[in-house]
């Protein structure tokens, strides 16, 4: 009798109570999902509003391409976001190739003078560091066998860089005087082997020697003394100013390629996009990753062989702001 | 026992009020002990081992430094599980343990691990364990800055590496002194070196190699304490000084000889003082800056360190030189005092109602007062507990406390005592003898000391399952049952002892129930109504039930949130840039985002972090930025009334405009939350291990197209690892050997010239410098002449560096994440419009049958639905286990199942009410909201426990069932009226209020509010008809 009408009633209790508790366990589940889904989807959830038409798509799909690569900014976005433009067009190449090496003094500028004659050193006319005329007057020197005095000229206009023997000596074996003309010098750059296929003489060559630039060409290009692993391109220097000594350090860059090309962009420009070289080419306020073929570049130029026409405008700075842009959806802080 | 605690108070009241003075005191020697904070501190016990590494590479650091350092925490006692992060220059492990773990101890046991591996790590590398601090312990930051035209004293413009320094060297130093304070740590500006920048043309033209010049810097720079010598009785301490001091001093040092000329390094190098190549920046409104942030040590009071440091920047700010400023940008007091601030408002104003309802329906202000005094008793009984057992105070903690709840047991027996005095009087007309009014008490007290003292242990049951949820849940609402309950206690044992006995004392005058008209009204109202009620008593029923029914379906509409997001006031957002993007790309571009941020006039400050910190508490890549944006009050807002939720929305549309960023808007303390706890936040999270990164990558990507093909899969995504552009610099082994160079050479001569080396300190004083050398910047920055980099040969000849090796640019892992000793990469996924249950199964099953993974590498499900199957599985074994605890409770007081059943139709009866509390709200169903039912079952439970009885009793004393249920009905009009306003206008306050940590109270507030007055109604109408109904057959006992 009694349990007739308890029964209905926990029922009824239990009945009611199910929901609650299923809700609050729901709710629970509801709640992870929310509290995900605030994290995970923000930035595929603006991407329909922001400017980005980005990388939703599967980067593999050929078609993205076409509209998936664009970014739309307003005028005053480009300027508060410091994106500058450029105008393609031709343009030339400069490759460089910086080298070391060293001054050194052309052998047909030393002179060794020497008595031709051993003898007494009747007359001395110059000293350490004269400058001499060619055919100057340098020694009168007395024969020991004639006993004639002959006099002793400079082969070459140069200074004199040593003296060996004074009035009233007897000549020796050793060269009387070294007369040295560093009007000229050459410097003698190290070509190493992964360089020697560039390097060719005739070409433009612009040595730094303590901070100045002496542009010249290369003379010749030949192979070091034995043993040693490099090549030595010369290149004749006019010591004008007299500033440069024959075993001075200097670096130099050689002019490698010089060519003028049809189309270039400045190497700032181009960005990669998963493995592809694209530059951003302005249309208006769309921004277009364009995928070029780049070839020969000097770090500040790059040409480029296909993607890009002349007169098209490129981003220039702040490139990377719109690769940024383009491809934020992967942006995310891992913890 | 009950009643001989009660008659003992009663006999011995004076002590008991002397006892009360006793916890008074004790309430207050420990309110000043309790940690006050704003929310919950949710980190679990973790620590965190930061290895720099400066200039490796992100397999170097793992390979080296992390694989060991993790190898040697295996077997630690506690260990849950660690994961770590390996990135350009630092390598992280993040040890976590069981909960409960003494984090003193695990640090010890780590210290011991790290320094047997010593000698397995690189030189020079030194594993450190970051702060003992917890993700609330950033608890106060500032900027130091220089006024526009303030000049050092050498007369220049203050540069941020000036402005480092003086952070480095006179504000920190001061401000790690604060009690509580476990570090300073410091972000931006850069780091003052000594550079010594060798020319690579001048080094080949004097023969010098870099090594040379490092060894002679290391050998040149040296004070030797030479000991002592007694001279005439005097001891004289003999020293040979020799540290270099100056750059000039730099500048002589001797590298080599050329010919027999001494080279010194003012002959082949610049010397200056230079940058670090810094692994992190900060900014503030659009500008760099120097950023310090104060990290309290964990357990500490934010509220009193915060302060405590403020005070000391006061001092601080004397100590600087002219022109440069300290400002505070964060300051945790604010938020404290504000959240403490609503607390406090909300506490005060409830028990102000509560005393005002009491005096009006007790028409006896003595008695509304003894009530009144338990609020403040029990609340410093609570606070000693919670100290003792070490829950802070705070919003969640202290939020759900309602005195008008609590008070409920000392209301039922106060209001009993009264009537009972009140019926003794007139008999006398004069006052009481002592020992009738101790006796009078003493029943009218043991009369309803069962009926309540059973009702608190149902509502203290009821918080049972809250103590059943783990993790985050776990942490934020443990102290809240936690406080309840030892609230709840409290006021239970003062109702059994301290409300007797000041009853006793203090009612002694002629107590005359003058019957308030407010209950003589509603009693004119009741009886009618009850009568009608039991003369239709199945329609009653019938709305009840449909009631109940309409109620049930209404709730399944709600919507629902998880936990409820605590309003910190200020903003905290992370811009992210793609993976590669350099410190200073990053530095432009986060001063576009402040400049657009601190344009909005509700904004006060902006400022930022960029990268890693000085102490790598949080590591982030230079790609992402932690933005912090300080509003302003809400008064100097153009429109005080304008929402968060849209300000946070023009936010985010403004900056969305600003290409080349993405953000994720949070909090400060949250933000810091989550980067501590750092789990998959997904709802599923398959974990790739293995060892080969591009294996697991193609393995990920494979999983993720087999989840994108399951219905259901939202958002599925694969964790980001590569992307960081890496210039590798490949020696060539043979051409190496031709030129009569070792690896080494070059290995070194790369580091050291682009990365640098450092060849010792300068010290000026306290203050330290890195003495560096590296190639001048225009060389080490120019790639595309890197390959010309001339490489010294013993011969004292050259080689270019294209020669010796090959260079090559490609993409290489940005961080490599591991876990428990695996590398691992995560495939994440949300569910939409599926069960989570189906999917997860699902997507397991097609993983095993279409992804080959291959040998050695496994897989791992995780996420959120983990968390959610475990809660669901406890909950389903306790909250049923709770109600058969609340049953048996009901069924012990009253030794009948019926009259214990006919009390739990109560409880879905109060919970329509909350239900539509919440609907009209527009509220969601949130745990708090749960919270507030769990509280509203236990009021509910009560009040039908004490109408009940008391009919119960009615009846068995021989009235007839009718007459019983309406004279019990009646008299127990008067206290189920009184708990149920008290307890919900005690929560009015907390319903309508909207300051800091509002919304975490309110649908707690609203569904007590709404379920009581509903519970209230139906008890005093439902419960009566439920009662006859059932029992109309037995004969009267």
């Amino acid at each position: 009798m009694k349990s007739q009408h308890t029964l209905p009633c926990i029922i009824l209790c239990l009945s009611l109570l199910c929901p609650l508790l299923v809700q609050a366990q729901h709710s629970h589940g509801e709640g992870g999902h929310s509290h995900a889904d605030n994290r995970q989807t923000a930035p595929d959830s603006h991407a329909d509003d922001s400017p980005s038409r980005g990388h939703d798509q599967d980067d593999h799909d050929v078609e993205a391409h076409s509209d998936g690569d664009s970014v739309s900014l307003t005028p005053d976005i480009v300027r508060e976001s410091g994106i500058a433009i450029r105008i393609a067009g031709p343009g030339s190449i400069e490759r460089h190739i910086s080298v070391y090496g060293r001054l050194v003094t052309p052998p047909d500028q030393v002179a060794q003078t020497r008595a031709r004659f051993p003898g007494l050193i009747r007359d001395i006319r110059v000293n350490v560091g004269d400058a001499v005329e060619r055919n100057q007057l340098l020694a009168v020197i007395e024969s020991n066998e004639s006993l004639n005095s002959y006099e002793l000229r400079a082969p070459i206009a140069a200074v004199v860089q040593a003296r060996n023997g004074s009035i009233g000596e007897l000549t020796g074996d050793a060269p009387l005087f070294t007369l040295v003309d560093s009007s000229k010098l050459w410097a003698e750059l190290k070509i190493f082997p992964s360089q020697r296929f560039e390097v060719a003489p005739g070409q433009d060559v612009h040595v730094n020697h303590t901070g100045h630039i002496h542009d010249s060409t290369i003379a010749s290009v030949t192979p070091a003394t034995e043993g040693q692993p490099y090549v030595l391109a010369r290149v004749k220097l006019t010591n004008s100013l007299g500033d440069m000594a024959p075993g001075d350090m200097v670096s130099a860059q050689i002019d490698a390629e010089k060519v003028s090309v049809a189309l270039v962009v400045e190497s700032a420009a181009l960005q990669t996009l998963e493995d592809r070289q694209v530059v951003f080419v302005q249309d208006g306020d769309v921004f277009t990753a364009r995928e070029v073929d780049a070839g020969r570049s000097d770090g500040r130029f790059t040409e480029i062989t296909a993607g890009l026409a002349q007169g098209e405008n490129y981003v220039v700075e702040n490139s990377y702001l719109l690769k940024a842009e383009l491809l934020k959806s992967g942006a995310e802080h891992a913890h | 026992m009950i009643e001989a605690i009660v008659r003992a108070s009663i006999e011995r009241r004076h002590l008991v009020l002397c006892l009360m003075f006793l916890l008074m005191a004790a309430g207050y020697w420990h309110f000043q002990k309790l940690p006050i904070d704003a929310v919950p501190d949710i980190t679990n016990v973790q620590v965190q081992i930061n290895t720099e590494a400066p200039g490796y590479s992100p397999l170097e650091a793992e390979q080296r430094i992390t694989f060991p350092v993790e190898t040697a925490l295996y077997g630690l006692p506690n260990l849950a599980y660690t994961r770590s992060l390996s990135r350009y220059g630092l390598s992280q492990v993040t040890v976590v343990f069981n909960e409960g773990t003494d984090i003193y101890h695990a640090r010890n046991l780590i210290d011991e691990r790290l320094s047997t591996i010593k000698s397995a790590l690189p030189a020079g590398l030194e594993p450190e364990m970051g702060p003992i601090a917890t993700g609330l312990g950033e608890i106060f930051s500032y900027t130091v800055a220089a006024t526009d035209g303030a000049l050092t004293g050498a007369g220049d413009r203050y540069t941020a590496m000036d402005l480092r320094e003086i952070q480095d060297w006179i504000i920190k130093p001061q401000l790690a002194q604060v009690p509580g304070v476990v570090e300073i740590n410091t972000i931006g500006g850069y780091d003052k070196q000594y550079h010594v920048q060798p020319q690579p043309m001048k080094l080949l033209e004097f023969g010098i190699s870099l090594q040379q010049v490092l060894d002679a810097l290391r050998s040149n720079n040296n004070n030797i304490g030479a000991g002592y010598i007694e001279r005439n009785g005097q001891q004289l301490l003999v020293r040979s000084p020799g540290q270099l001091a100056a750059i000039e001093d730099i500048q002589r040092v001797v590298v080599g000889r050329y010919g027999t000329v001494p080279v010194t390094v003012a002959d082949i190098a610049e010397v200056g003082i230079g940058r670090e190549l810094r692994t992190g920046a900060a900014t503030r409104d659009g500008r760099e800056t120097v950023l310090g942030t104060a990290m309290m040590l964990m357990g500490e009071n934010s509220r009193r360190v915060a302060s405590d440091i403020a005070e000391r920047l006061e001092q601080v700010r004397l100590s600087l030189p002219p022109g440069v400023v300290v400002e505070t940008v964060y300051d945790r007091t604010t938020l404290v005092d504000k959240t403490i601030a609503t607390v406090q408002k909300n506490l005060l104003e409830g028990a102000l109602l509560v005393i005002a309802v009491l005096f009006l329906l007790l028409g006896n202000l003595r008695a509304a007062l003894i009530t009144a005094a338990v609020i403040p008793l029990s609340m410093l009984a609570t606070i000693t507990g919670m100290v003792r057992t070490g829950v802070s105070a705070n919003l969640m903690s202290l939020g759900a406390l309602d005195f008008g709840l609590i008070v409920d047991g000392a209301v039922i027996i106060v209001e009993n005592c009264i009537r009972r005095l009140a019926q003794e009087q007139p008999a006398n007309n004069a006052r009481l003898p002592l020992r009738q009014r101790l006796d009078v008490v003493f029943s009218a007290t043991t009369e309803v000391i069962r009926p309540s003292m059973f009702g608190v242990a149902i509502i203290t049951v009821v918080y049972i399952p809250i103590f059943a949820l783990t993790g985050v849940e776990g942490k934020m609402f443990h102290p809240m049952a936690a406080t309840v309950v030892m609230a709840l206690i409290a006021a239970m044992v003062l109702a059994l002892t301290l409300v007797p006995a000041a009853v006793a004392l203090f009612m002694s005058g002629r107590v005359k129930e003058k019957e308030s008209p407010l209950i003589s009204a509603s009693k004119a109202l009741y009886a009618p109504l009850l009568r009608l009620a039991l003369r239709l008593r199945w329609a009653v029923m019938g709305t009840a039930s449909a009631l109940v029914l309409g109620c049930a379906l209404l709730l399944t509409t709600l919507g629902s949130e998880f936990i409820p997001q605590l309003d910190e006031g200020d903003i905290a957002l992370h811009a992210m840039r793609i993976p590669g993007t350099g410190l200073e790309q990053s530095v432009a571009m986060q001063e576009q985002v402040e400049k657009r941020l601190a344009s909005f006039a509700e904004v006060d400050k902006v400022f930022a972090k960029i990268g890693t910190p000085e102490v790598a508490t949080d590591p982030m890549p230079p790609n992402v930025a932690d933005n912090f944006v300080m509003l302003k009050p809400r008064s100097a807002w153009p429109d005080p009334d304008r929402s968060k939720a849209d300000l946070l929305q023009a936010m985010e549309a403004s900056l969305r405009e600003l290409p080349g960023n993405n953000y994720e808007f949070t909090q400060p303390i949250e933000m810091r939350f989550n980067e501590l706890i750092s789990g998959v936040r997904a709802d599923l999270g398959i974990k790739v291990f293995g060892d080969d990164l591009a294996v697991l990558e193609r393995t990920a990507n494979d999983i993720l197209a087999v989840v994108n093909a399951v219905p259901g899969a939202a958002d599925a995504r694969v964790e980001q690892v590569s992307g960081l552009p890496v210039l590798s610099v490949i020696p060539r082994r043979t051409t190496l050997a031709r030129y009569g160079l070792s690896l080494d050479d070059l290995q070194s001569l790369v580091a050291a010239g682009i990365g640098g080396e450092e060849a010792g300190l300068i010290y000026e004083g306290d203050r330290r410098f890195k003495l560096m050398v590296r190639l001048p910047e225009a060389d080490r920055r120019d790639i595309d002449n890197l390959a010309f980099l001339p490489v010294s040969l013993p011969g004292g000849d050259y080689v270019p560096l294209s020669e010796v090796a090959d260079l090559s640019l490609a993409p290489a892992p940005a961080q490599i994440s591991r876990e428990n000793g695996k590398r691992r990469i995560v495939v994440t996924a949300n569910v939409r419009e599926r069960d989570l249950g189906g999917f997860v199964a699902d997507v397991r099953q097609r993983i095993a049958s279409e992804v080959a993974v291959p040998p050695g590498y496994w897989l791992e499900y995780g996420g959120t639905f983990e968390q959610l199957e475990s809660a669901t599985a406890r909950l389903t074994l306790v909250v049923p286990l709770t109600l058969a605890i609340i049953i048996g409770l009901l069924i012990m007081a009253l030794s009948s199942v019926r009259d214990a059943l006919v009390i739990f139709t109560g409880v879905p009866l109060a919970l329509t009410g909350g239900v539509l509390a919440l609907w009209l709200r527009d509220m969601p169903l949130s745990i708090s909201a749960g919270v507030g039912f769990i509280a509203l079952s236990g009021v509910a439970v009560l009040n039908g426990l004490v109408m009940v009885s008391f009919i119960r009793d009615l009846w068995q004393g021989g009235k007839p069932l009718q007459e019983a249920v309406i004279e019990g009905a009646l008299t127990r009009l008067r206290p189920v009226l009184m708990t149920a306003l008290v307890a919900s206008l005690g929560f009015v306050p907390m319903a309508l209020n909207t300051g800091t940590g509002a919304e975490v109270q309110r649908p707690l507030a609203t569904v007590v509010i709404g379920g009581i007055i509903s519970s209230t109604l139906l008890t005093l109408v439902v419960l009566p008809v439920l009662y006859q109904w059932l029992h109309r057959r037995e004969p009267a006992r």
